[in-house]
């Protein structure tokens, strides 16, 4: 019970706070004398935040259409396609080509290593 | 001082900078429509811009070695725009110089910090921007170090102080938001830490 009102807070907590930077994002996003690639990456990443993937994808979309080569745009349309279970293989390929030396990228290869370092010590066994 | 205050020449250019309209940045200004004391100004402005729209080289070109030498603004755009486009240790060797030797300029400051933090050096660039004399690009700077470090705490007390001297500023604005998109991230544990980047850092 305990556990539940606590985790109740945190959501809460960080759901206003996700608004308050939403709106800042939006307004500037949308309104064509200060629309940019930028403020329409925040608030894509505002909005995958709290969960609205449609609506993410929308403005990442929008980004695309004003910076094509856009690596953060195109990172977070990797990040958006991974939650969303569809296939990131292209983003993924797109941001590699774009940017090969993206934060993501790197991130994700330290983990694989971590995990195939991790997976070196065990051996497979399979019952018959 | 903030050289780009709302009531100076400069507050529309650096706003449309700050809001990441690059391409507006290189369109609607040209640096001789501004007094000769701006001039400068609206160049490392319009530098930065074409920087950030991955045009480093066409910067390199503009901003030779022999002009650099000549300003410590122009070196550090130089130092920024070889380390956008090489990502070499002597760019950042040579930011490194630059704060030592000019750090109490506020374009070493901003682009030599942005180079130290980028290149994982984010203690020396927070040393660098503290000397700034109430600047918000350094403090939105500052906010974005601290993020990166996963600091939240420090964050959230940087753009609280800048609130305090610069109340409704855009960048104030913005460096709440993009502190706000990291509140809850770090209670729940880190995630989405890579998320956020703007035109700033």
């Amino acid at each position: 019970m305990y556990g539940w009102v606590h985790a109740d807070m945190v959501i809460l907590q960080g759901g206003e706070n996700y608004q308050k930077s939403f709106y800042v994002f939006e307004e500037l996003a949308q309104a064509p004398s200060s629309a940019s690639a930028t403020s329409l990456i925040a608030q894509a990443v505002s909005e995958l935040h709290m969960g609205r993937l449609e609506e993410a994808e929308t403005a990442l979309d929008q980004a695309l259409t004003l910076e094509p080569e856009n690596s953060t745009a195109i990172a977070n349309k990797f990040v958006l396609d991974t939650i969303a279970g569809k296939d990131a293989s292209e983003s993924r390929a797109k941001l590699e080509s774009v940017d090969k030396g993206n934060e993501i990228l790197a991130d994700l290869a330290a983990k694989r290593e971590a995990f195939q370092t991790a997976m070196a010590k065990y051996n497979p066994k399979f019952e018959p | 001082m903030d050289p780009f205050s709302s009531d100076g020449e400069l507050v529309n250019i650096h706003t449309a900078f700050i809001q990441g309209q690059y391409q507006l940045v290189l369109s609607d200004y040209d640096s001789s429509d501004f007094s000769e004391s701006n001039r400068l100004a609206v160049q490392i402005l319009q530098h930065r811009a074409q920087i950030e729209l991955g045009q480093a080289s066409e910067v390199l070109s503009t901003v030779s070695a022999s002009k650099a030498s000549s300003s410590p603004d122009l070196a550090a755009v130089r130092a920024y725009a070889t380390f956008a486009s090489t990502q070499d240790d002597a760019s950042v060797a040579e930011a490194e110089k630059l704060a030592e030797a000019q750090g109490d300029n506020l374009t070493v400051q901003l682009l030599c910090g942005t180079v130290l933090a980028r290149a994982g050096k984010q203690e020396q660039a927070l040393q660098l921007l503290a000397k700034h004399q109430g600047s918000l690009d350094a403090v939105a700077l500052i906010v974005q170090i601290h993020l990166s470090q996963n600091r939240t705490d420090l964050a959230v007390k940087e753009a609280k102080g800048a609130r305090s001297f610069a109340q409704d500023a855009l960048l104030v604005n913005l460096a709440e938001s993009w502190v706000g998109i990291r509140q809850v991230c770090l209670i729940l544990g880190g995630n989405g830490r890579r998320l956020v980047r703007m035109g700033t850092c």
